[in-house]
């Protein structure tokens, strides 16, 4: 049986994903980008290939994705646009809008009605409306990242922060801090505001139902939160969230070997 | 630098004298005083501003483009929400960058522009001229030719005053030949875009017409005129290439490394519009008063963001280029905080989209660095059109 790998070279995360022909999922690994990219993303491989089982012969092509797509080697290299479009898609089949909030950008993405990427629309180069805005957001409220969503569901006094810039957005969570408000407050007023920040960018794109939501972010509850009641619609929200750039880009390369045509790109 | 391969002589010699031109502006400016001793050299903002009376005086017209140089006293005499042209053609000018220059003329294209003329003229007055070309906004009546060939004579009449010189007709006469035939080889230059593409990235093509505000025209012109009479049709490396239509204002470039990304994604340009309010405009007429002429070349010229015309539209343009090359695409290249640009993208996406052509919009300063999420834009854009 031929196997097809997907590798995901995040700023924070190298996320790896091994599909078979029949576009299951058979082994999937997260381990952290840090400075040396083209070894850690050979040992985001070395590890799906490991805790699948999977022989490395097996695999028949593999396809990189993500802002380090060109420093690894791949058999080819996809834009994370179009492979979080096909992952989502592939999750949820009615899937018209993706929102990919990654460690250091956020992507819009419209699908058209085959699953086709239609338009997108990326963040600037700063970290607002980022997963790194809510890492600097977190340490500077000195709690886990992974606690600043459930923290911010218990708010019963949400504060607002008014800046979407990391740097002054943390000068004004220093402020609330200063003024004595509560952390599950202010963790629930940074949600908002990264919340709006996003929402501007969906709205370049158009929002349409079902909107997925995909990359590390969408594991934060409290970030899930905000954009539902901001936007008045449940999300398409999966436990492989964090790995569908990696799945698509897996679709993609089984994809392409097959030369099937029958899915969309 | 501009690199080049193994390629006709011709292409050679204009890529290297255009590098050197946009790379090393302040020494070839240097050699070009040492060569005229007599001469004087005129700086000017884009978009237009008419080179003709700067030839007449005899001086070389020397466009200010700016550049990738860290703004840092500039700060203090402009916000920081301003084009980033603006911002580094004013740093440049607190550097003494420009002290070589004898005069300097704005043309009133936007607030900023007018912004920064006022700025010269009160800080640097002392080192060069600033004087101001007043355009007129209407561009569909007698009046305002008019009133432009009078504001042309002043302007005329100022900057010979202030360099010693006198331009009489003969010498404007001859200027403005060697600007039509300046202008008539740069459109062969565009019009030839689809067949240029072959041989030149289009970070290479956008230098040699940017290098034509900087050379004189006497050594500009045999070299793109040598150039365009090699130029064959090849048209072989474009077929595994996406084509598409670049749009962008004229008053500003990205940085050559960001134009290279083009060619990195997958994309032949087949045509654009980047630096049409430099080069596009329609011939001067030659015979009766050369004023009136340039006034009415002037109002004749093709639509900007920073000139608009109620009859003849820039998507007009746009889609001309885009049918004539066969281009599945428009990207459109906007300069952070250029108003005018904003302004007119609204109506150019709505026209492309109107039409069903697909376009992406990427937004740039002259920051020389970060390029990654600009590659990503403009493949994920070609993984939509293939």
């Amino acid at each position: 049986m031929s196997h097809f790998a997907g590798v995901d070279i995040g700023s924070l995360a190298i996320k790896c994903v091994i599909v078979n022909d029949a576009m299951d999922i058979v082994a999937k690994a997260v381990v952290p980008t840090g400075a040396r990219v083209a070894q850690a993303g050979e040992a985001a491989l070395r590890a799906a290939l490991e805790s699948g089982g999977v022989d490395p012969v097996s695999i028949a092509l593999t396809i990189a994705t993500g802002y380090g797509r060109k420093r690894v080697a791949a058999d080819a290299r996809v834009t994370e646009i179009t492979c979080h479009a096909r992952g989502a898609v592939h999750l949820f089949p009615g899937t018209r809008t993706v929102l990919d909030i990654g460690g250091q950008d956020t992507k819009a993405i419209r699908v058209g009605a085959k699953g086709e990427v239609a338009n997108f629309a990326m963040n600037d180069k700063c970290a607002a409306g980022t997963g790194r805005f809510l890492e600097v957001m977190a340490r500077a409220l000195e709690v886990d990242l992974e606690d600043l969503g459930p923290l911010s569901r218990e708010s019963t006094k949400p504060q607002t922060i008014s800046s979407f810039c990391t740097v002054f957005g943390e000068s004004e969570v220093v402020s609330h801090i200063a003024d004595g408000a509560e952390i599950k407050d202010i963790a629930r007023g940074l949600h908002a505001a990264i919340a709006q920040r996003v929402i501007g960018l969906l709205k370049r794109v158009g929002i349409e139902a079902e909107l997925t939501m995909s990359g590390g972010v969408a594991r934060n509850v409290g970030m899930r939160d905000a954009i539902e009641r901001e936007l008045g619609l449940t999300l398409n929200v999966s436990d492989e969230s964090q790995i569908i750039g990696a799945l698509g880009a897996a679709l993609i390369a089984r994809q392409r070997y097959l030369n099937t045509g029958e899915e969309p790109r | 630098m501009i690199a080049t391969a193994t390629t006709p002589d011709a292409r050679t010699a204009l890529l290297d004298a255009c590098a050197r031109a946009l790379d090393h502006p302040g020494a070839c400016l240097r050699e070009w005083k040492q060569r005229h001793p007599a001469a004087h050299v005129v700086g000017y903002f884009p978009t237009y501003v008419p080179t003709e009376l700067i030839y007449a005086c005899g001086a070389l017209p020397t466009g200010l483009w700016g550049g990738s140089i860290a703004v840092s006293r500039a700060n203090a005499y402009i916000q920081q929400f301003t084009c980033s042209i603006v911002r580094s053609t004013t740093e440049y000018a607190l550097h003494g960058a420009f002290d070589q220059l004898d005069a300097v003329l704005f043309p009133p294209i936007c607030d900023s522009a007018k912004l920064v003329a006022s700025i010269w003229a009160l800080n640097f007055s002392e080192r060069f001229m600033v004087d101001m070309v007043t355009l007129p906004e209407r561009l569909d009546s007698d009046a305002s030719v008019a009133y432009l060939a009078a504001e042309l004579r002043r302007v005329g009449a100022t900057l010979a005053q202030k360099l010693g010189v006198t331009i009489d007709d003969g010498a404007l006469a001859c200027a403005i030949d060697r600007c039509n035939r300046l202008r008539a080889s740069q459109q062969a230059f565009c019009s030839r875009r689809a067949t240029l593409e072959a041989t030149m990235p289009l970070a290479h093509a956008a230098a040699v017409l940017k290098a034509g505000t900087l050379m004189h025209a006497d050594d500009y012109l045999p070299l793109l005129d040598a150039f365009l009479a090699e130029l064959t049709s090849d048209a072989r490396s474009r077929r595994s290439k996406i084509p598409v239509v670049v749009s962008g204002l004229a008053c500003q470039l990205p940085h050559p490394d960001f134009l290279a990304l083009f060619d990195e994604a997958g994309f032949a340009v087949v045509g654009d519009d980047l630096l049409l309010g430099m080069c596009g405009g329609v011939a001067v007429a030659t015979g009766g008063d050369p004023y009136l002429a340039l006034a009415r070349a002037f109002t004749q010229g093709p639509p900007l963001a920073t000139r608009h015309h109620d009859t003849i539209h820039r998507h007009e343009f746009i889609l001309d280029q885009w049918q004539r090359g066969a281009a599945r695409g428009v990207v459109f290249l906007v300069p952070k905080f250029c108003e005018p640009e904003w302004f007119d993208l609204r109506y150019l996406k709505a026209e492309m989209e109107k039409r069903g052509i697909p376009n992406l919009v990427l937004d740039f300063d002259e920051d020389p660095t970060g390029f990654g999420p600009v590659l990503t834009r403009l493949e994920a854009f070609a993984e939509i059109l293939m």
